[in-house]
């Protein structure tokens, strides 16, 4: 492998970059549109939109540090009955890419004539803290006020599926913007560019090797401080005592992608009888009951494809913090199964693969 | 307050007039679930009025009354809660034989959001600044339900307001104060305050975002979490329209919407969803503001769906959660109605 | 997807008012189309030669047909798609004469919308699903309310044939008016008689649900349901204080449940007054004696005589009813109980299952009217072949 990559250098912002050379593949014909985050009329509300006029292309706000909503989940909304037919740009954070790629193991979309732009990056702000006054401090100490989860990513560099990676997060600050062409098509791309000029650069790991030190050192803190379920069912019950059931966890979840939740259905709730004997029996019972089952069977479906976007714990109305217990659990259990999430669209879902021999360690 | 009620739990099921309680307990992590109590040592954990509203009483309700009880039940609720409750039983998701509800003089809720992460907050009637936006305008704090807690007027008693609520107190032996002129006085003063504030905010409200442009830009903050279905008493349905698999387009349809005027909004259809739950909600809507306390985002969906509510109840001349007996409208043929909307 | 699409030009009444040419030219371009044609008269006996031809030689796998109303042709042309060996319900027709040519008067509009609702058609036809008819053996056995003279003697002349009867009579026991005391006693003795004849006194239909061929008569919770396939209303009538003749005591209640319309009387109408005087308008129920109104004893036997031919002649043991393929299907997983289904369902054919919280569509009762789809809140109803996934297509297909 070469130790240098090839490389796109700007001396404008990346987000400028981005929107010029954007807008400039829309109005050659090379690309048809490009979904991307921007501004809703609403100051401080984000979106993402598909855009098509190379005028809009302009206004959009690439990598702005917020996820209003998981961009898989929008990707897989438009691409679920039928794929791209004409090639379309994608600016994607690599969490979204690695959510998408399941989603495809899955039927759930396709990538076919999607040109992926992703970036290392630095993580996004939580969605209450936008919603505050003085939201532009936030923006400010963007590091400082990143998600939780976001602090814990130690996947902040995309794979292979990124046509194009915008260097944001890095150990040293950049004068210049510098992409990485990662594709034969994104090389192709690039040489449809005026200005830029291409160079070559040190592969990514080596220019963030300090940001992936710290974020692996606050994750092993993290899963150290989440309750284990050897703590027992009572610590799981006390987690999510405050759980109103609004169920946002699981819509804002891109791997949650079912039309009907299991436990939306009479199959799984329980009956009127069962809980008025329960109620006799134990004296008293939580209604509606279901909490925990709820999240555990959540837990249980998405730990082995869960890519820790950290969007379950944003949209919380009970501040449980959800995605840290997701990220653990799908720490350990990915660790177990050998599995990455997103790696590779050939990569066989473990739930849906039979090895003869796997799982010795935990079985006796 | 939470002695009163808490003590009047005990007296009626210790008695066996009836054989449960619903009422919201204090559980870990300074929450409030519901809980069916039949053991009274149970009541011990009891919170009758908690600051905040975490689920719908009614729903909650809902989860365990779809077949008629055996027993008597006795259901501790906020006003609007108990509305919320023959609003489902109209829609056979609560079988209300056997249910008898006690309300109360309702202090009111504090934002959920808010409540997380201080735990000390406290509801007080007398400063609504801390209170739900809801809460501050609602004219329904009060007298529902079979039996209702007065607290005001310089009463401290259970008043019966339906046959069922005399029984049960004749039951207990309780006589409620006769006396309720001050009590009334308090009532009639404070829901003319509320009136006040819930024209002031429709108004500012109307103000604000009208027409489509004005929907499109307070709804624009929509990630589509759809908490506010959810946790809506009312919206009962297993699969929502929006959520229809027979909705879904292939991406050639986005490319042509984004096409029609350069950009496209994704996810689609946040508008759709929006007034499409106004459209089926609004006639049963009993103001309780969950909607509002769910949204992550900070739309004032309460507040608008309320606001709906208030003028497509007023074209049927109903009112949600009132009467058991008052059939749904849109359940109702009547052979003459609506003239005024023909042309 | 092979779609052919046919535009009718009905003699002049299409052709005249409509470039019938333009539009199959212009929709010929349609992805889906293989071929867009015109023809004269559709529904001639050449036509539907034609066209079943046209759809074999092509494999055509949809159909539409842009010519009347449904209600003139619909039936005529899903026969040709049968026997081109199609699918009937992978045909659909726009209307482009009741809806069109027949109401717009500018020639050039009538063109336009006309091509709207052949696109729309077309659009909607890639969203059909074949739905299979299926046909159950009609119920020989007949049913007669009321155990007077008209009753006893309509069911003797069927139990003469060999029919089985049971009659229903809500007294103690049969006779009826007692006026005709001496006839009646004979008759009751020779229904006694006849193994063929089975009586049920002391109760009253609550609920009759279905239609000639298979109706299921429901006496109550502790009596088991009566299957039959023809109903004979024998329940006489009375004199109310002004002397006037009125129906029984009962029989509005009994009326309603059977759909049946009745005259400013309350006595029910009938198909027509003087070549089906013992019919009502729903087929396979039929009115004897003084339940049609006041007649004289002869007058009565005469009908129950005309009523026994009427039933011996249509009720021919193993004939086969269709039944409607487009009925409504409620998904168990999405129903949430709520029954306001039961409350516009005007056939019965809708149950609540206690035990499971969900409702249930009977297929046989169910006539596709398609009012639950409409009224279900929950969106667990789908009207078979008015799927909103149908509705939509051909809105967008009608739009675009």
């Amino acid at each position: 492998m070469n130790t240098k990559t090839r490389v796109l250098v700007s001396a404008s912002s990346h987000q400028d970059t981005l929107k010029d050379a954007l807008a400039a593949l829309i109005e050659k014909g090379d690309i048809d549109a490009v979904f991307a985050l921007g501004e809703t009329k609403q100051k401080g509300r984000y979106c993402y939109s598909l855009i098509t006029d190379p005028s809009l292309v302009r206004k959009t706000l690439p990598f702005h540090p917020v996820m209003p909503v998981q961009g898989a989940r929008a990707l897989s909304d438009m691409t679920i009955t039928r794929s791209f037919d004409r090639p379309v740009a994608a600016l994607l954070r690599p969490c979204e890419i690695r959510a998408f790629v399941e989603n495809v193991k899955q039927s759930q979309g396709s990538l076919e004539n999607i040109f992926i732009i992703s970036c290392t990056c630095p993580g996004v702000i939580p969605a209450s803290e936008l919603h505050r006054e003085d939201r532009s401090d936030v923006l400010a100490n963007r590091t400082e006020n990143i998600r939780k989860a976001c602090r814990v990513c130690t996947e902040f560099i995309p794979g292979q599926q990124a046509d194009m990676t915008v260097l944001i997060a890095s150990d040293e600050p950049n004068d210049s913007t510098v992409i990485y062409l990662n594709t034969e098509r994104s090389v192709e791309i690039a040489s449809k560019l005026e200005s830029p000029s291409l160079k070559t650069a040190p592969p990514l790991p080596e220019l963030t090797s300090g940001i992936l030190e710290s974020r692996s050192k606050s994750l092993k803190d993290m899963i150290r401080e989440i309750p284990a379920p050897e703590d027992g069912l009572q610590s799981l019950v006390s987690l999510f005592s405050a759980c109103i059931g609004c169920r946002g966890c699981r819509e804002a979840c891109p791997l949650c992608s079912c039309i009907l939740c299991d436990y939306e259905t009479a199959r799984t709730q329980h009956s009127p009888e069962l809980i008025r004997t329960e109620s006799k029996r134990k004296g008293s019972v939580r209604v509606p009951s279901g909490t925990i089952q709820f999240q555990l069977g959540r837990l249980m479906h998405i730990s082995p494809v869960c890519t820790a976007c950290g969007q379950c714990s944003d949209v919380c109305p009970a501040d449980i913090p959800v995605a840290d217990i997701f990220i653990r659990a799908a720490y350990l259990v990915q660790q177990s199964l050998d599995y990455t999430p997103g790696r590779d669209t050939d990569d066989t879902p473990p739930m849906a693969t039979y090895i003869e021999k796997e799982l010795l360690d935990i079985t006796d | 307050m939470k002695t009163i009620l808490t003590d009047f739990l005990r007296k009626a099921l210790t008695s066996g007039s009836v054989t449960s309680v619903m009422v919201p307990s204090r559980g870990p992590e300074s929450s409030f679930p519901w809980t069916l109590v039949t053991d009274v040592s149970a009541l011990s954990q009891a919170e009758p009025v908690p600051p905040v509203m975490s689920i719908q009483g009614a729903k909650a309700l809902a989860s365990f009354t779809q077949s008629e009880t055996e027993g008597k039940l006795l259901a501790v609720m906020r006003p609007c809660e108990a509305r919320a409750a023959v609003e489902l039983s109209k829609l056979k998701q609560v079988s209300l034989q056997n249910i008898i509800f006690l309300t109360m003089d309702c202090p009111g809720a504090v934002p959920l959001m808010e409540y997380r992460r201080d735990n000390d907050m406290e509801t007080d009637i007398t400063t609504p600044d801390t209170l739900r936006p809801l809460c501050r305008q609602c004219t329904e704090f009060t007298s529902t339900g079979d039996l209702c807690l007065a607290m005001h007027g310089g009463l401290n008693s259970v008043l019966p307001l339906t046959p069922e609520g005399q029984i049960l107190l004749d039951s207990l032996g309780i006589k409620p104060e006769s006396d309720t002129s001050a009590w009334k006085e308090w009532t009639a003063s404070l829901r003319s305050e509320r009136e006040a504030i819930s024209v002031e905010s429709t108004k500012s409200l109307k103000d604000a975002y009208s027409g489509l442009e004005g929907l499109i830009e307070v709804f624009s903050g929509c990630i589509s979490c759809r908490s506010c279905r959810t946790v809506c008493p009312i919206c009962y349905c297993r699969l929502c329209f929006i959520d229809m698999k027979d909705r879904r387009s292939p991406a050639s349809e986005y490319l042509e919407r984004s096409r029609s005027s350069g950009s496209a909004r994704l996810m689609p259809d946040t508008l759709l969803f929006h007034i499409g739950r106004m459209a089926h909600m609004s006639l049963s809507c009993v103001s309780c503001g969950m909607c509002e306390d769910a949204c992550p985002s900070d739309i004032p969906v309460g507040r608008l769906v309320s606001m709906v509510s208030a003028g497509t109840t007023a074209v049927f001349d109903y009112r949600a959660g009132s009467d058991p007996e008052d059939p749904l409208p849109l359940n109702t043929f009547r052979m003459e109605e609506l003239h005024e909307y023909e042309d | 997807m092979r779609t052919g699409v046919f535009v009718c030009g009905c003699g002049p009444n299409i052709a005249d008012k409509i470039d019938i040419e333009k539009i199959a030219d212009d929709v010929s371009d349609i992805e889906s189309v293989v071929l867009s044609e015109t023809h004269g008269l559709l529904c001639s006996p050449d036509g539907k030669k034609y066209l079943e031809n046209r759809i074999k030689e092509n494999d055509l796998e949809r159909v539409v047909i842009a010519a009347c109303s449904p209600r003139e042709h619909e039936v005529t042309f899903m026969k040709v798609c049968e026997s081109a060996g199609l699918n009937p319900f992978m045909m659909q027709m726009a209307n482009i004469r009741e809806q069109v040519a027949w109401v717009t008067p500018d020639g050039e509009s009538a063109t336009r919308k006309a091509l709207k609702l052949v696109r729309g058609a077309i659009n909607r036809t890639t969203r059909h699903i074949p739905l299979e008819k299926t046909s159950i053996v009609c119920n020989p056995e007949v049913a007669v309310l009321g155990g007077g003279v008209a009753g006893m003697s309509a069911a003797l002349l069927l139990a003469d044939a060999d029919r089985r009867i049971t009659i229903i009579e809500r007294d103690s026991s049969l006779g009826g008016n007692p006026e005709n005391e001496e006839l009646a006693l004979r008759l009751s003795e020779a229904v006694k008689e006849r193994t063929e004849i089975t009586v049920i006194t002391g109760l009253e239909p609550e609920e009759i649900v279905g239609f000639f061929g298979n109706f299921i008569i429901k006496l109550g919770e502790d009596a088991d349901d009566l299957h039959a396939g023809s109903i004979i209303l024998a329940t006489g009538c009375s004199v109310d204080s002004d002397g006037r003749a009125i129906p029984a005591d009962g029989f509005t209640k009994m009326a309603e449940m059977l759909r049946i319309s009745t005259d400013r009387d309350g006595f029910p109408n009938r198909e027509h007054g003087s070549l089906a005087p013992v019919s009502t308008p729903i087929d396979g129920i039929y009115v004897a004696g003084c339940a049609g109104g006041l007649c004289t004893l002869n007058d009565t036997v005469s009908r129950s005589e005309a009523v026994a031919g009427t039933i011996l002649s249509s009720l021919i043991p193993g004939r086969e009813v269709e039944t409607e393929p487009r009925t409504s299907v409620i998904s168990e997983t999405l129903c949430r109980g709520c029954r306001t289904c039961l409350e516009v369902c005007g056939y019965g054919a809708i149950s609540f299952n206690e035990e499971t919280l969900v409702c249930i569509v009977n297929s046989i009762l169910c006539k596709g009217c398609g009012n639950c789809a409409a009224a279900c809140p929950s969106g667990a109803i789908k009207a078979q072949h008015f799927t909103p996934d149908q509705i939509r297509y051909q809105m967008a297909g009608l739009l675009r």
